[in-house]
């Protein structure tokens, strides 16, 4: 079990309770989505395109119509065609509005052509193999490099940014980033030397174990009712009025438990089709992706390529740095100008001493399946380029990636221009770093991999792999700054106990959890006195939605505000209750918070928590003690990481073994140490799959041939390596209890630090990944060879 | 189709359709812990315990197993008293989402039913059909550990618990 | 009609309709071993194959290779009978059988016993017949060695290496070499074993052009990867017998 992290002055934050839902979840008793009880449910299926790119010439739909059971068929003949990002993120989105419910063209293999209800899976399953469908194939492209010539073009609907900012289908350019700071070009020319080096990073699937799923239907007052699974209950709510043209306020989102996001469902794509069918038909739908389609027609992790050109002075630091990003963004542009944002504005802040910085990236359609929000979120791709950059660097100078970091990273106190030049997909917001451990994160993670003993030793153990060690380090961000915003109400119970409302999205990070520590820490009770209910718009006020590592702070700061102003009230009524007790005119000011009660300093008397709530419900200038508050960050404070992997390699096979991975991180006060770790260790361990054994196969038409588990590899229990999560925390004053998030930041490091390992030991380079067997093969055949 | 199961100690009688998995017969009869992850016994999110050893209900016909006994989660203990087994996942920090859970609890059960003092090695193989993306298994392997020490310590030897 | 023999084949491609005989309600699943003889009954499963092998011989190559095999899940279901009646590439249990002069015993119209080579070149010219058992040979004097290569522990294999090597102090006296996942879906380089024969095995290096076959292009590694990560393997596993031990290698 962990160890308690906390400062003396908390009580609750700090201590690892147990996730309030977690008995429930081993019982089998939590409800997910697919889980509710439906009257009648008809099923919804959908039939895919089995081209990349093709127009629709006709769907036949007549014979899937006169199976028995079959309800409708939908088609982009009978639905509305308005343009939408399927992006879950604040409006208006910054990404595209270049998708529509059915388009008369297809652009990938597993584009949506139609879809069909059915009173039951069999008659569903029947009538989707009965639509026939005719197209005309268009020519297409899968390499992104290819398609900025604009031929064949892939949008040309109508499709158009919703913000201003650049966007040129003609070119298949779904967004493009262009900052630079300082005169690079300059910069370079006057270094003692340039290096210039190519990464690139691959397409992914985040194999959430429960797919897609959702579930909808008419309540009593005729309301839609949409059951989701999904990160962003309020952006769901807004994308389906707009696209159905139906007001905001006849839709109902809940999110029950959800098995696993990690920014799939940072995305509204099941959630319009299914309430068309339901107000269409008056009846409830079900609908759930199979895993097939989850790993097709669902989201992914966008491929980039990077080219990074560091100048180095003098001293080994680094004067100039240009990075050029391409990003595939697949056949839409969901996400398409934030991640590749963020490959800079994550990255680049954390050198912070370079003067003169570029960043010039576009994110480009192709026919492929498509790119979406996926934990780290752009930050894991631009790391991993960065972070073998700096240790190509610090071979040629000779010296110690440890030393390097400690020396050149962005400290207490400092800033980068990066943070006010790169936002998300705007201008973003300048900030002075208030917490920052990462020196201290480097070393106890350096310690506890054995960094000194294994570094440059090329140890050959008896089965004779060669080891080696490789760090890389990370910073992220908590929130987006000025536009993430939470809101939190609560109230108070007869025996003192609270409910609290947030509109938070807990994905089974244990958000829930994490608010109700929080609010227990503000009103001095035990976390066992506060319940919460969360993300249900109609109940629990608004919340963006858990993505950009936004839930413990910007989610927390509106919890232990409204909880805070909850507290006022109590002790005004405390007050009343001592002026009875005490005879004098005591000064609520002057009352000493105590656990669930107030105290008379003077008199030594105290009024309980419960004293306040009968008194206040039932008996004198009655009331509900209850309060609501919102949060927006000015700031977006990092948490940083160090991580460190031992690898062993086979230098007959190229077979990569991690032996052991060590994370070192920052997140300021963890409100919870045991759910803190437990997001860096599942982060990692998706971090070292996705850098050895993750791999989308395609055809040559673009067709994905391993959408199954058996054959895309994400690790068992049986494959991951000694994991070890070291906490080393700061305290954030912007933060809740000087907490900052913690989500994404663990995925970004496994990647290059095995990287970096894997030369350590072996001497080879593996710029692209995956780092498969055959690829570490092959490069040590090469090096060989020359 | 009709048949007769003992699904957590309790006979009942379920007509379903003569080709429907163990997984949808289970579902459609209220069982609902047992989820739903790919269907095709590859991620173990479907593992029930048939006859106190563990298979993905998604491939095995109903019809197949009429008259076997068959366990869930929700039958590992009761609502007054969870087996030690889930509590320790819980308490250890090993439910995240909490989808693959049912199917880990009853892994480790039927692991620790042969092997109470299992080495590492012999809990990573026994949960190696059980795929979890939230966790990276590191605080699920210290909750069987502490699992299997809780139940090595209680007085009598009972780790399904009450049911 | 179609016949199931209990096992995961069938599942992935439902029928719709028809008669489905599900043989694993009539009997064929014991597994006994003898003094030199090993049988299994066609409905055992994996697991239980498995563990009777492994309660009197843990070193044999069934009991390396069923050890490990699948999920622990899937081997409580996967029937000895079906993996060999259906063969997918990844059977765990076709390379040891047949390394280990697999036989097999046949019931209904094609009744009588074959070798396993036979069978799984006719089988799909047996209508109307099913495996009732397989026997294989004990090989207590040799040294087992099993490999399969896959990208994790849960995907399927793409190829499975099965390695018998008989010693007399250090040289090979006999070797016995399956691969299955070749081109022709399996392979025994009956001349490489041969030729072997004589040699120091701690000294043995196998190259890929000595295997008398290859592995085809699969699941995004290449044909000349992976017919050199098993060349390597079979090196391993005999040069491991000189050590005087049996085992697997690593998974992938």
């Amino acid at each position: 079990m962990s160890k308690s992290s906390t400062r003396d002055e908390f009580s609750v934050v700090g201590i690892p309770i147990r996730k309030v839902d977690a008995l429930a979840l081993s019982r089998g008793e939590a409800r997910f989505t697919a889980d509710y009880d439906l009257r009648s449910p008809l099923r919804l299926g959908f039939v895919y395109s089995t081209l990349p790119h093709a127009e629709i010439t006709d769907i036949h739909t007549s014979e899937a119509m006169s199976v028995p059971g079959v309800v409708g068929v939908w088609d982009y003949r009978n639905t509305p065609g308005t343009l939408y990002t399927t992006a879950g993120q604040g409006f208006p989105e910054p990404s595209p509005y270049d998708y529509s419910l059915f388009d008369s063209r297809v652009r990938y293999v597993g584009d949506r052509v139609c879809m069909v209800a059915a009173e039951s899976s069999a008659a569903l399953e029947e009538a989707l193999n009965r639509v026939h469908v005719e197209y005309k194939p268009l020519p297409s492209v899968f390499d992104p490099e290819e398609a900025l010539s604009g031929m064949p073009r892939i949008h040309d609907h109508g499709e158009h940014a919703a913000i201003p900012v650049p966007y040129e289908p003609e070119h298949n350019i779904a967004a493009v980033v262009d900052i630079s700071i300082g005169d690079v070009e300059a910069g370079l020319r006057a270094a003692d030397e340039v290096i210039t080096e190519t990464y690139t990073t691959h397409q992914a699937s985040h194999c959430c174990i429960e797919t897609h799923v959702v579930a909808t239907y008419l309540d009593g007052k005729d309301r839609l009712v949409i059951v989701s699974a999904t990160q962003v209950p309020f952006h769901a709510r807004r994308i389906v009025s707009r696209v159905l043209d139906i007001p905001i306020g006849s839709v109902r989102v809940i999110k029950p438990r959800i098995g696993g996001g990690f920014g799939a469902k940072q995305e509204v794509i099941l959630e319009p089709y299914a309430a068309l069918v339901t107000l269409q038909t008056g009846r409830a739908v079900r609908c759930e992706l199979s895993r097939r389609e989850e790993f097709v027609s669902s989201r992914t992790r966008h491929p980039m390529k990077v080219t990074l050109s560091t100048g180095l002075g003098g001293d080994g630091g680094i004067t100039a740095l240009r990075m050029d990003a391409i990003m595939n963004s697949g056949a839409y542009g969901a996400h398409a100008l934030t991640v590749l944002s963020n490959a800079g504005a994550k990255v680049l802040p954390l050198f912070n001493k370079i003067e003169n910085i570029s960043f010039y990236g576009r994110s480009v359609y192709t026919n492929l399946p498509v790119g979406g929000a996926y934990r780290g979120y752009g930050a894991t791709q631009g790391y991993f380029a960065l972070n073998q950059h700096i240790d190509i660097i610090c071979r040629k100078l000779g010296v110690d990636p440890v030393e390097y970091c400690r020396k050149w990273t962005i400290r207490t106190g400092e800033t980068s221009p990066i943070f006010e030049a790169l936002g998300e997909g705007k201008e973003g917001v300048s900030q002075v770093i208030q917490s920052c451990s990462l020196d201290q994160c480097i070393t106890r993670g350096a310690s506890a991999i054995g960094w000194s003993d294994l570094r440059d030793a090329k140890q050959i153990d008896e089965d004779g792999r060669v080891h080696g060690v490789g760090m890389a380090i990370a910073m992220q961000g908590s929130g987006i700054p000025l536009i993430d915003m939470a809101s939190a109400s609560i109230k108070m119970n007869e025996d003192g106990s609270f409910n609290l409302f947030a509109g938070a999205t807990d994905l089974g990070t244990g958000s829930d959890t994490v608010l109700i520590q929080i609010a227990a820490e503000a009103l001095k009770v035990d976390a066992s006195s506060v319940d919460i209910l969360s993300s249900d718009t109609d109940l629990t006020p608004f919340d963006v939605g858990a993505y950009a590592s936004s839930t413990t702070y910007v989610s927390g700061m509106a919890v232990k505000k409204c909880a805070l102003a909850a507290l006022d009230q109590i002790r005004a009524v405390a007050a009343e209750i001592l002026r009875g007790k005490t005879g004098t005119e005591v000064d609520a000011g002057s009352l000493a918070h105590e656990h669930a009660a107030f105290r008379d300093p003077g008199s030594g008397e105290t009024a309980t928590f419960e004293e306040v709530a009968y008194r206040s419900l039932y008996s004198v200038d009655q009331q509900q003690i209850q309060a609501a508050a919102s949060f927006s960050g000015e700031t977006s404070p990092p948490p940083f990481i160090a991580q460190f992997a031992h690898v062993a390699v086979d230098p007959e096979t190229g077979r990569v073994d991690v032996v052991k991975f060590v994370s070192a991180v920052d997140c300021g006060q963890p409100i919870n140490p045991t759910l803190a770790e437990g997001q860096i260790d599942g982060a990692v361990v998706n971090g070292i799959s996705f850098a050895l054994t993750e791999e989308f196969l395609y055809t040559m038409d673009g067709r994905l041939t391993n959408s199954s588990f058996g054959r895309y590899g994400i690790f068992t229990a049986a494959d991951i390596p000694e994991i070890e999560t070291i906490l080393v925390p700061t305290y954030e004053e912007t933060g809740p209890y000087g907490a900052k998030s913690v989500g994404e930041i663990g995925i970004n490091g496994p990647a290059p630090a095995i990287a970096n390992a894997i030369f350590d030991a072996v001497g080879v380079r593996l710029r692209d990944l995956p780092m498969t067997n055959e690829r570490v093969y092959a490069a040590m055949k090469e090096a060989a060879a020359t | 189709m009709t048949g007769v199961f003992t699904i957590n100690g309790n006979e009942r009688t379920i007509e379903f359709d003569s080709g429907a998995t163990l997984l949808e017969v289970l579902r459609e009869a209220g069982h609902v812990e047992v989820k739903h992850g790919c269907g095709q016994g590859e991620c173990g999110a479907c593992v029930v315990l048939l006859d106190g050893n563990p298979v993905n209900s998604c491939q095995v016909f109903a019809a197949s197993v009429r008259g076997r006994s068959i366990t869930t989660a929700a039958g590992l203990g009761s609502r007054l008293e969870p087996s030690p087994i889930q509590t320790a996942f819980a308490d250890a920090g090993a439910v995240q989402c909490g989808f693959c859970t049912p199917g880990m609890v009853l892994s480790t059960h039927a692991l620790l039913e042969n092997t109470p003092d299992p080495t590492d090695d012999e809990i990573t193989e026994a949960l190696s059909g059980n795929l979890c993306r939230c966790t990276g298994y590191a605080k699920t392997i210290e909750a069987v550990r502490e699992a299997a020490r809780r139940l090595r310590e209680q007085p009598s030897r009972n780790p399904g618990g009450k049911r | 009609m179609r016949l199931h023999g209990g096992g995961t084949g069938l599942l992935r491609n439902r029928p719709a309709s028809g008669t489905l005989v599900d043989l694993s309600l009539v009997g064929f699943s014991d597994t006994s071993v003898d003094s030199d003889t090993i049988t299994i009954g066609s409905t055992a499963t994996f697991a239980s194959a498995c563990k009777a092998v492994a309660a009197v011989q843990p070193g044999h190559i069934i009991a390396l290779a069923l050890s490990h095999a699948a999920t622990p899940a899937l081997r409580n279901r996967i029937t000895i009978g079906g993996s060999v009646a259906l063969f997918p590439p990844w059977s765990s249990i076709v390379g040891p059988l047949l390394a280990t002069d697999g036989r097999v015993r046949l019931v209904g119209h094609d009744a009588g016993e074959v070798e396993l080579s036979e069978y799984l070149a006719t089988r799909d010219f047996r209508q109307g017949t099913a495996i009732e058992s397989i026997t294989c040979a004990r090989e207590t004097e040799a040294f087992a060695y099993w490999y399969e290569f896959r990208r994790t522990r849960l995907t399927y294999p793409l190829f499975t290496v099965s390695v018998l090597t008989r010693l007399a102090g250090t040289e090979i006296t006999g070797c016995r070499i399956v691969l299955t996942g070749t081109r022709g879906r399996y392979a025994r380089p009956v001349h490489l074993e041969e030729e072997i024969v004589g040699s120091a095995a701690d000294a043995v290096t196998i190259k890929p052009s000595q295997l008398e076959t290859i592995i085809p292009d699969r699941q995004g590694f290449s044909s000349e990867y992976l017919t050199h990560v098993a060349s390597v393997e079979i090196t391993r596993g005999i040069r491991k017998a000189a050590t005087g031990k049996s085992g697997s290698g690593g998974g992938s």
